[in-house]
This record gives C-alpha cells, structure tokens and sequence, in this order.
C-alpha cells in the first residue's frame, strides 16, 4: 500500500478504527485505575523497559523551523496543508453540514473552549491524563488528520507545524488526580484573561470577515475552520485554500503595534 | 447562465440583501472584535535564566495576555506553559498589599512611614550585623541599590543572592578556568552543534524552549545527538540518544575518563592546547581553594591516568561503551560539542570541581570558541547572571567582577561612589549559608547576625536543612526579620516586617540572562494596594539612616549617597513615594552602574539602545560609526573585538596573565553523606515544568496549580514493592535532619533508579528542604541539594 | 418559483428563538442566514406563489418568531 491507499483504507474504516481506539481507551483508563488500587502485595509492578530507539516522531506535519529561521519562513496560514478537497479530512460528524449550532449549544462550545485558556491566545490545558514522560502518544490523536471521535469526543487537530515537545506548553487541567493531597496550597485567581473576541469584523454584510485571532501558532486554519470541526466557526468553503486571500489579519490581534524590536546588532 | 446557475444567483442576492437588512437591523456590522483597547509592550519572562521575550497585552490597567515575543532571538515567539501564564502571577487573591509588623504573634497592618523607620532603626542599632539577603531574581537597579546601600554606605559586606543556592558554583568554575565569570559561548550554539551533552540537566523541563531550540532540529531532519548524562530517567530522556545512568557523585570521575580517553588516545588538541591553555590542580586537597597551583602537562597526564573507562565504569556504574562513546566524541575533531548544566552540577559538593572539569575536556579537546562547540552554564532564574554575577551582589564581590578582598576594586568603587577612602570593608561577608546560620544561632552563641532584609526570594522555603537554617529563627528575641515579597510564603510566616512589593511589569526593571543579554522592560500596570518597588524601599531605608545620622549615607560631599536628579539638575527626593516616579531611578541607577562593567570587558549597552531590543549579549561595543554591537562569542577573535588580531582565540583575563585557559584536574571523591544502612537511599530535589522554584507565583496560576498541584516523591517500583508501596500510597520519607509524609508516585514523569527518590521543592505545604542537607563545597559554598541519605516507608 | 428574501425577526425570548430557528432549519426549502442577535436572514426557494404564502405564514405562526419582512423578491425566468 502507498500512502495514499493506506488514507483511504484508514477513510474507510475509520468508524471501525474509532471503536478501536475506543476500547484502547478504556482499556488503558482502566488500567490506570487498576494501577492506582495496585499495591506491591497485589501484582508484581511493570518492568520499566524502555526502547533503545527514541519512538519516531514522523507524522506528516511540516516540521517547525529553526528558531533564527521563524521570522524569515514567511509561513502563511494553511501554506503546506491539504491542497486538494480529496487530501482534506472527510465530513464524519453527526450533525448535518451547514446547521448551524443553537445560541445555547454555542454559549457551551464557547464556555468549554473558554474553560481550557487562561486567555485567549494562551496554549489549551489537556483536559485528559496525559503520559507524563513521552509526548509521543499525543500525536496518535491530534495528528493534523484528528477526526476520529474517542468517547463522544473529537480530539482537536494540531494547529501549528510540528514542534517535539507537546508539554512544553500544553499542560493536563487536572494532572496528578491520584496524588493530589487534600492538604495542599489553593489561592483563588484574580486574573481576568482576554476573552474570547467573537466573530471578526466585515466592512459590509457580506464581506468576508478578518481573522479574529493572531495566526502565529495557528497556521492551520482546518484545525478549527476544517469540515470535520463541528461547531460554528466551521469554513463552508474549505476547499478554497488560501485563507489570508480574503480573510485579512486584525493587527490588533497579532499584536503587532509598534513594540521596539530592531534587527539583533550582531550580524550572524 | 443556466437555470441552475440562475436560481443560485437569485438565492444568493436574497441572502444578501435579507443578511443586510438584518444587519442593519441588528446596529450595523457586527460589533469590533475585543482586541480593541489591548496595549501591548514587551518584557522578559519573569521566571528562568532563558530568558525568553514576552509581549504583555494591557486592558484597563490590568495585564489581560501574553504572547511569545517573534522577534525576540531567545525565543521566536514561542514560550513554555510558565512562560504563557506569567501574566496570571500577578493576581493571585492574596497578595501583599499593606505593610505589616509582628505584635503579639501577629501580623498588623502599619503605615508604610512606620514600616521603613522599624526597618532603618534595626539597622541602625547594630550595622555591622544588619545583612541583606536577595536573589537572581532583584532587577540589576535592585540589586546595585542594595550593593550600595550596604558595602557602599554600611561598611558591611554581608549581602548574598539566593544565587549561592543555584550558580556560585559556575561562577567559581568560570573563574578558576578563564579568570573571568560567564559562559563565552551563547545559544547559538544550540543552533550548530552536532552532540548537546546533559550533564544532569532535564532541560525538557527545566529549559523547555532551550531544548525544543536543540531538538525541534531533529524533526526537520538534522543529524543531531542529544546524550542525557542523568541519575534518573526524566523527560529529557525520552529524547536522548544516549541516556549514561551515573552514579551520584561519579560525573567527577566521567569527565576524567574523557580526559583519559583523549590523552591515551593522544587525540587532545595539542595546537590549542600549547597555544591557550595551562594546567592547573588543587595544592592541597584537604583545603581546596579558588586558584590552586600550576602543574605541568605530564602531571596532568599522571593525574587522569588512573580514570580509566573500566574503572570509571565500576565507579560511576556506565558502561564501558558509553565511557567510549563520549571518548570517541570528543575525540573526533570533527564533531561540535556543546556541554549544558544546571543544578546537577552546581548543587554538589564538589561543584567547583566538576565545573572546572567540564571546561577542562572542552578546552583539552578544542570544542571551545566556535559556534556549536562550548561548554555552557544555563541559569535557573531571570537575572542570575545579570544581578548576582554582574553586579556582584555577593559577599565577597562589588560589581562588575571586582572583589572587596582587592585594594584597586575598593578603591575603584569607592571613586566611582564618591566615597572617603577605606569606606569598604575589606572582609568578605558572610556567605548564604553562614549568614542563616548565625541568625539562627541566640547572640549569646556567636549568632553575629541580627536584622536581615529579604527581597525578592523565599529563604523559609529554598535554603537547604530549614529546621537549622531557618526554623531556628523562632523563640530568638532579638532578631528581627524583615520581608519584601509578593504573597505570603514560608518566609513572611517568620517575618517581623513584611513589606508588600510591586511584581515584575508592575515596575521597570534590567534582567541578565545565561547568555549575557542584558533585557530591559518598562513599568507597565499598577502594583496593587500600597505594594511598591523594592529599589523605592532600598533607598527609603537609606533615606531614612541618613536622617538616623548613620555617616556612611553620605558621600564625600555630604551628599546623600542615593542622590538623583531632574534634566535640570535639580534633586529630586525619590525616598518620597509621591516623587519616586518623577523621573526614571531604575535609568539613573543603571546609568551610573554601567561604566562599572567595562572593568572586565562585560560592557553593557546603554539605556536607551537596550529600550530599543530584546535584549542584546554583552560586551555591546560602540563602534566607529557611533552604533552599538553585541558579541555572541567571548574569547573569539571573528567576533569579540577584544581579542587581538591574529590570536584567533585569547583569555584576556586570564588568571595567570599571559592569554591562557586552565586546564584543572580535580580528583573523584564521595560524597560526605552517602547512603548506607540506616538511610539506604540517595535522596534528590529538584523542579517540575510548571512551577518555578517555590511556587509562590506560579502556585497562584490555576493552569500550572492544576497540572501539579503538590509534590510527591518519585521511587522506583521494586523498592516501591520491596516496601509495600504503591502508587499513590502516603509515604514517610525520613533523613537525619527530619521526616515528611508525601504520596509516591511509581513510574511517574521522573524514574529514578533503584536505590534513589526525588521529591520537588516546590511545595510550600510539605517543604522537602526541611530534609536536605547543608554540606556545600567548599569554594563556591553552594549547597548539594541533589544528593543526601534518605530511608522511606509506608505511612 | 419565486425566490424571496426574508428578515425574521425572533422572539425575545432566546429559548423560543432557538426552537423557531431549528424549526426553520428543518424545512427544505428554507436556506438560513447568519443570526445577528434577534434577527435572521432566511430565503425560501419555494414551488410556486401559494407554496410562497404557505411558507410566510408558517414563519409567522411559529412561536420564536415575532415578524416577517419580505426584502427582496424573485422569480425564475419564465420559459425555463
């Protein structure tokens, strides 16, 4: 099989994969579980083996480019992803396209959203367990194909290039649930991030609407925008693939006032 | 147009004009997006020594976002979960906002008038035993007040940075081997070398944006290695090539293995060797001190003979292969190296040491002076380097590299101050430990130590063995404790005094970071309550001695030693809160601080070009056309302008005068508190990703609280079995200095091997520092907070 | 076959809205707009002008919906 028939074989039995993946999932929660009531007298704890090989990271993403070469990649939203409608992730939701959400069912996508940033523009909490030691297994769900639905819930789809170490900056909600003492310093929050912005603004009705967020670290418009995303900011036209055509940058957003920032004064 | 074609037109207008009406109807195009009214302005992150760039979003007064910094070179935009969330540690519900004054047992609200008079008369009761304890984290404006106020004004050289916790032993290594502190190498490096060597540094975690710099490589399909020298599998390891599991205390006998390896294998750069460097060792290994004496190559060869790869495996437990593989590394010429630690090898015994030996298998091998091949200290907090180093707000230090044991460098500040002759002391103060100590010691005892002023650090939480150091405090009358912080901690719950201070952008402020870049930031949103700026405190104090009477608040002149003025020459009384904003105090100390740094080529821009970037790497020199450059690699002929033409590579403040590097060596040996039967475990500490060093701020963000909300205590699962532990089990993890009861976690994000525990400090419920253990080395006097004897069973 | 523009205009009532909307949504020949606030752009594709008529009075009957104004009114080229 060359790649493509392997996507079409994983198109195909995608239903099948998912309820897979599903009793993958329990089985390990309750692992977990069973971990957690698990005492040396009960079963012998796991051997820690480890592979020699770090696990490979390849993944079909454009790989992040070097730091001193960010500023000069030039990347534009969804540059290097789906090129063609075939290529791009197939409908596979519940709900009929183009229906939009109620008020009420979109007040709880946007309060669930809300829940998981501190502000928005601040990197999403992982509101599961995570493997605390590898940031491999991330990618088996959030890949850029993330479509499948795991208990009723569609992981979200990396948004930015591939960068190696997810928990550099996603971080579990609720990471120690089974070691969490009662005793334990709680300090209420005063803080009050930016909120969600809304839809862009449109010059006239009808006008395509600017982008209501910075687009670094979100150049893949079809994680949030693309057809198996079911909420409301879904594109209708995902097969037009040069967002930033019509859909302009709010510089208010991208944050980019005036701030000194002149060239570094050693030529490299 | 076809019918169909037709109808969609038609259907298509009538959702036009229908979307119009509606949004006429609805008050016009929908409502501007909320980014209106954000203020954004940049500042470094206020946590590790990275140092990374941030661009802070301002609302209505309040810091409401935070952004990577794109064009800042540390980071490119990108940040760590910390990093991200910084703006959060401005608003936890309790912070400090009134000071306050213990009576009875109790902490009572004071007038801020009343607050710096109790502070100004303790001090003057008995200035020579008043000390001032601060830390990496004191902006440079801070820390040179300070500096000023006590060796400058108070005759005194008791003031310490909880640095002496984190990188006195990188500075020691540093100096021993080039005769100047600071890394001469940058994070270029991390951009251009071939193998990045860990040694007992889980820069995953620890320098998260560090580490993707390196290993984000990787994924774009560079040939690179990463080879993770550690005493415990972290995350860092699941990355690693090469995972080297050592024994603790055996790095010293792994770095002269690869020594060994070079020289038998006569693969040592011989032509930057004869050209750059000598050899150097203790004189007398029972009372090893800064500078040791000079030894010949043959001696040297002597000395490393005996490391072996097949006895340095039976000590360190590596096997003989790794042994080789790191000799077969630096001993391919082709190969860039660059070397990165942190705690691992500054928090040892024998930290001076091992340092010196890191650089000494860099200089012997030549993987020195290029981009790519550098042995590299990373720093923990935002102006270690800046503020403790470059300052010098150490005991035995005046800024800019001086020494108060030096005539010419009292001297030299005593000119620059505009100070009477002899007004410093020519005694180094008491270093952190010591100074604890004898606070914690009844005066009747020899506890010389009466009033000390923390800033910006939590010592009730991060000094090793707490019961001794700390804790001791109680019940002693006559000492007084007084606290500048943000939020009640370990520390203020044994204050006297607690002063309320503004926090990060709540004020303006000069970071320096691991790579010698000085960043600059302004104020940016208001502190809240009565909170102010700590160098506002400094000065008041001062402000206040003087009227006290106390002499040395007056220069040569009579003047005030903290004395500013207007454009128009005019004083301006910044001891005033009312007028302290009139003009800029953090410009005016860091104006009249810079001429300080040009002593040993550490240069720092001026003010005003500073203002303009993120942050540049010193020395910043003026050129020609008036301009200002930074240098990326010290010692460097194609880039330090202070090396001179046709050198290629020169030492200029070498130790020994004449342009070289010393190469020491420095013998393996135990550590004075290892494991046996009655504590059979090593017992280390350490961080976590998302909270930074006590976790007075980042505890105070819900994200990070969230993601771990206690510590706990790392084992291996068949010790956990041997036991009857399991995972999550309460367990008592005891040393000779107490016990504590924590969960233990098996097989969790750290996996120690057997016969080792970690635990985080974080913590301020269950403070592991209350364990460890005050043995330090014996040169830099930082403390060994990796290594200890522990037992543990089930609670 | 006329094609007509219409501005709903829906209740205040936000739980009568939504229930009118979803209603609306699940007539064929009715094609939703976006929803700003309490109005909504819909166009009715309809067979003929008593389907037409139908369809508003529908509209108005439904209990989120308050108003129906006609905006813009169509109709397919005669011998097509």
């Amino acid at each position: 099989m060359d790649s493509h028939d392997i996507e079409a074989y994983f198109r195909q039995h995608r239903r099948t994969l998912a309820v897979i993946l599903l009793g993958v999932g329990i089985a390990a929660v309750s692992g977990v579980f069973v971990g957690i009531r698990q005492t040396a007298a009960d079963t012998k704890p796991p051997e820690m083996e480890y592979p020699i090989d770090p696990p490979s990271h390849a993944t079909g993403l454009p790989p992040a480019p070097k730091y001193g070469e960010i500023p000069k990649t030039g990347w534009l939203a969804n540059e290097q992803w789906s090129f063609t409608l075939e290529n791009l992730p197939q409908v596979d939701n519940e709900r009929e396209p183009g229906v939009a959400l109620t008020e009420e069912e979109l007040a709880a996508v946007l309060a669930a959203r809300a829940i998981r940033r501190a502000f928005n523009g601040a990197p999403p909490t992982v509101p599961h367990e995570i493997d605390q030691l590898s940031s491999a297994s991330c990618m088996a769900c959030h890949g850029p194909d993330a479509s499948m639905v795991i208990a009723g819930r569609r992981p979200s789809s990396l948004s930015h290039p591939y960068y190696t170490s997810c928990t550099q900056c996603h971080v579990p909600a609720d990471g120690l649930r089974r070691l969490t003492d009662e005793e334990r310093l709680v300090v209420a929050s005063a803080f009050m991030g930016l909120e969600n912005p809304g839809p862009g603004s449109r010059a006239y009705p009808g006008a395509p609407p600017t982008v209501p967020h910075q687009i670094f670290m979100r150049q893949n418009c079809m994680s949030c925008h693309g057809p198996t995303r079911p909420n409301a900011i879904r594109s209708s036209h995902p097969d037009r693939q040069n967002c930033l055509q019509c859909h302009a940058p709010d510089a208010g957003f991208d944050n980019r006032e005036r701030i000194p920032n002149h060239p570094p004064l050693a030529e490299p | 147009m076809s019918t169909l074609e037709r109808r969609t037109f038609l259907k298509t207008s009538a959702m036009a004009a229908a979307t119009a009406a509606v949004s006429q109807r609805a008050g016009g195009a929908a409502a501007a997006p909320a980014s209106d009214g954000i203020h954004w302005d940049k500042a470094p992150c206020r946590f590790c020594g990275t140092g990374c760039h941030v661009k802070v979003g301002v609302r209505d007064g309040k810091v409401v976002a935070i952004a990577g910094h794109p064009d800042a070179e540390v980071n490119k935009g990108l940040l760590c979960v910390k990093g991200y969330h910084v703006g959060g540690i401005l608003y936890g519900e309790d912070r400090l906002k009134h000071p306050m004054l213990r009576r009875n047992g109790v902490l009572e609200r004071i007038s801020w008038d009343e607050a710096i008079d109790i502070a100004a008369r303790k001090i003057m009761e008995a200035p020579e035993r008043f000390a001032i304890y601060g830390s990496g984290q004191w902006t440079i404006p801070e820390g040179y007040a300070a500096q000023k106020l006590i060796k400058g004004g108070l005759s005194n050289n008791h003031i310490e940075p909880n640095a002496r916790l984190c990188m006195a032993s990188a500075v020691t290594g540093f100096i021993s081997t080039y005769g100047v502190d600071e890394p001469a190498g940058c994070y270029d490096d991390l951009d251009a070398c071939d193998v990045l060597i860990l040694w007992g540094n889980n820069m995953s975690e620890m320098h998260p944006v560090l580490f993707s710099r390196f290993y984000d490589r990787k994924s774009r399909g560079e040939k690179i290695t990463l080879i993770d020298l550690g005493t415990r599998r972290t995350r860092t390891t699941e990355f690693a090539d090469h995972y080297m599991e050592f024994r603790p205390q055996s790095d010293l006998a792994i770095a002269n293995c690869i020594a060994q390896q070079l020289i038998e294998r006569d693969a040592w750069d011989k032509e930057f060797v004869e050209k750059h460097c000598a050899f150097r060792a203790d004189a007398d290994l029972t009372k090893p001190d800064l500078m040791g004496v000079a030894i010949d190559f043959e001696n040297y060869k002597q000395r490393v003979a005996e490391y072996t790869p097949e006895k340095v495996s039976e000590i360190s437990g590596l096997p003989v292969e790794q042994l080789r593989l790191l000799g077969d590394l630096f001993a391919d010429p082709k190969v860039k190296i660059t070397s990165t630690w942190c705690m691992g090898m500054n928090q040892h015994t024998r930290a001076t040491a091992i340092n010196r030996l890191v650089h000494g298998i860099h200089l012997l091998s030549g993987k020195f002076g290029s981009p790519g091949n550098a042995p590299t200290s990373l720093t923990g907090q935002p102006s270690a380097c800046g503020t403790a180093r470059e300052v010098g707000t150490l005991c035995h230090a005046l800024p800019g590299g001086r020494l108060v044991a030096k005539p010419e460098h009292r001297e030299q500040c005593e000119k620059h101050w505009n100070l009477p002759a002899g007004r410093i002391n020519a005694t180094p103060g008491h270093h952190t430990v010591l100074m604890w100590e004898k606070f914690c010691t009844p005066t009747a005892e020899g506890g010389d130590i009466r009033t000390i002023l923390v800033q910006v650090t939590n010592p009730g939480q991060s000094l090793p063995n707490l019961h001794k150091l700390f804790r001791a405090k109680k019940g002693l009358d006559d000492k007084f404790l007084i606290v500048s912080d943000v939020y009640p901690t370990a520390t203020t719950e044994l204050a006297d005094l607690v002063l309320p201070a503004a926090l990060w952008v709540e004020k303006n402020g000069v970071f320096g970071n691991s790579e010698r870049r000085t960043q600059q930031w302004f104020k940016q949103v208001e502190p809240p309550g009565e909170a102010r700026e700590d160098v506002w405190m400094t000065i008041a104090i001062a402000r206040r001695l003087y009227d006290l009477g106390h002499p040395g608040m007056k220069d040569k002149d009579g003047n005030f030693i903290f004395r500013f003025t207007d454009d128009a020459g005019n004083e301006v009384p910044v001891w005033e809160y009312d007028r302290f904003h009139e003009i800029n105090v953090d410009r005016a100390l860091y104006d009249d601080y810079r001429p300080l740094t040009f002593l040993k080529h550490k240069h720092l821009a001026p003010y005003d070009v500073l203002k303009e970037h993120t942050g540049l790497r010193w020395p910043v020199v003026e050129q020609s056309d008036g301009s200002f450059r930074e240098t990326r690699f010290r010692f460097s002929e194609f880039d330090d302008p202070f090396v001179k033409k046709g050198n290629g590579i020169e030492f200029y403040h070498s130790t020994t005068n004449d342009g070289r590097a010393q190469i020491w060596f420095c013998p393996y040996e135990a550590h004075p508190e290892e494991p046996d039967e009655e504590f059979p475990f090593w017992l280390c500490t350490g961080r976590v990703l998302e909270h930074w060093h006590t976790g007075t701020m980042t505890m105070r963000v819900p994200q990070l609280r969230g993601a771990v909300p206690n510590n706990y205590v790392e084992i291996h699962p068949d010790d956990a079995r041997e036991a009857g532990i399991g995972n999550g089990d309460k367990v008592v993890l005891a040393t000779r200095r107490g016990e504590l009861e924590l969960s233990a976690w098996i097989n969790g994000r750290g996996r120690p091997p057997r016969g080792s525990l970690f635990v985080p400090f974080f913590d301020q419920i269950r403070q592991i520092n209350l364990l460890t253990l005050d043995a330090h080395c014996p040169i830099s006097k930082e403390p060994d907070y990796k290594k200890c004897a522990a037992r543990i069973r089930k609670a | 076959m006329p094609i007509n523009g219409l501005m709903v205009t829906l209740s205040s009532d936000s739980a009568l809205a939504s229930d009118a909307c979803e209603r609306i949504a699940r007539r064929p020949e009715l094609e939703r707009g976006e929803r700003q606030d309490r109005w909504l752009p819909v166009v009715a594709d309809t067979a003929g002008d008593g389907h037409a008529r139908e369809v508003h009075g529908w509209l108005e009957s439904l209990h989120g919906v308050d108003q129906v104004d006609v905006i813009l009114v169509g109709f397919d080229e005669p011998n097509s």
